[in-house]
């Protein structure tokens, strides 16, 4: 009877992920990354937003990275989104939590081809990164190419703890042998993180 | 022998690993809803009213930023599963200084608005003489079993805990960000 106990106990202990009830099927993304506690991540936020409208006049993005992420919580245009306001320390451009997080996924997907899709001069990089409030931007791993057409995404395979006094932003540059970021309207963009909370 | 392996296997147990052990903290308790708070002039009462909710849909707006009667539609958030609600909390997205007199006081409710939850009462602000800054949470605990498919709302009135001491007001409150967490 102990040993039936023993035995019992033994098999609760050493399946527990069974319990999470998490099965991984062949051809999910998690196929290519599964972080540590997999089972426990979870959508933290998603977001979508209008890109610009007319580009050249706007400087939101440029050759470098500079102080603007993408507009997460801000009221959202017709007309695409505003050329100013997109400093990466508003807090209507960053995603900030209340507990402390492992970021392990960001995701940009757009949703349809927008005009300037494929056009030499508007190419764009992004990357992610966390903001202090001083405005201290720290980027979380590499910056990328931004993969533009229906339903392409841009995934961001991570494992950054982020504490309550940081926030998570996405940031665009011009890419390097472009001239403009021309972040195509109409692509209709969404963007997801994810994370397990600590 | 026998015994101690079996305590420890029971100490080990798959709860540990959830590092969950009551309704609440860390492991499997959820964000039910959150969003930026944008306070509103509306936001600013005395006394909570049935008529004087966030508006957290149907908005033109992404940040939750107005004010609606709690009976209406865009007053009321819900769940498909049953869940129990276990904190609500504020973490501080945009600084205030110690002479500010922004103040909220959030709480949830039921029935469109005539019962309030227990013990789901947030007073957030920094106190009186002491500034806000980023990253500084405000949260409180509470357990409220909300049956799948009912909705509960967020009543908000002026809080009594901000820097200037008193006359405190919501709508001074600034971006803040507000989340209600749960375990599904």
């Amino acid at each position: 009877m102990r040993g039936l106990l023993i035995a019992l106990l033994a098999l609760l202990q050493f399946s527990s992920v069974a319990f999470a009830s998490e099965t991984i099927v062949a051809g999910d993304s998690d196929h290519t990354y599964l972080p540590v506690w997999n089972e426990r991540e979870v959508l933290l936020h998603e977001f979508s937003y209008r890109p610009l409208a007319t580009p050249q006049a706007f400087a939101t993005w440029v050759a470098a990275f500079n102080a603007n992420c993408l507009p997460q919580y801000g009221e959202q245009s017709d007309l695409g989104m505003e050329p100013t306001g997109k400093e990466c320390t508003s807090a209507a451009n960053r995603f900030q939590a209340p507990k402390m997080f492992r970021l392990t996924r960001v995701v940009y997907r757009t949703s349809s081809v927008g005009p300037g899709t494929g056009s030499a001069w508007s190419q764009a990089d992004i990357r992610v990164v966390t903001v202090s409030a001083s405005g201290t931007l720290v980027g979380i791993g590499a910056e990328q190419s931004l993969n533009s057409g229906v339903g392409l995404l841009t995934i961001f395979n991570l494992a950054v703890d982020v504490p309550t006094n940081l926030g998570v932003g996405i940031q665009l540059r011009v890419a390097t042998g472009a001239t403009v970021v021309y972040e195509n309207i109409d692509t209709f963009p969404t963007v997801e993180l994810w994370g397990i909370w600590k | 022998m026998r015994a101690l392996f079996v305590a420890l296997l029971l100490i080990l147990a798959a709860p540990t690993y959830a590092e969950e052990f009551a309704l609440g903290p860390s492991g499997q308790e959820r964000v039910v809803a959150s969003n930026l708070l944008e306070p509103d002039a509306g936001w600013s009462i005395a006394s909570y009213n049935a008529s004087n909710c966030l508006q957290v849909s149907f908005d033109a707006t992404t940040s939750w930023n107005d004010d609606v009667a709690c009976n209406i539609a865009g007053a009321e958030l819900w769940s498909a599963k049953g869940v129990w609600l276990t904190a609500l909390r504020v973490v501080v997205t945009t600084a205030l200084a110690d002479s500010s007199t922004g103040a909220c006081e959030f709480r949830l409710t039921t029935s469109d608005g005539t019962s309030a939850i227990s013990g789901a009462v947030l007073n957030a602000g920094p106190g009186s003489g002491a500034a806000m800054a980023v990253g500084t949470v405000y949260e409180v605990g509470f357990n409220h079993r909300l049956p799948a498919g009912t909705a509960f709302e967020i009543e908000v009135r002026n809080g009594d805990q901000c820097g200037a001491g008193s006359s405190c007001v919501c709508e001074n409150f600034g971006n803040q960000q507000l989340s209600i967490w749960g375990r599904y």
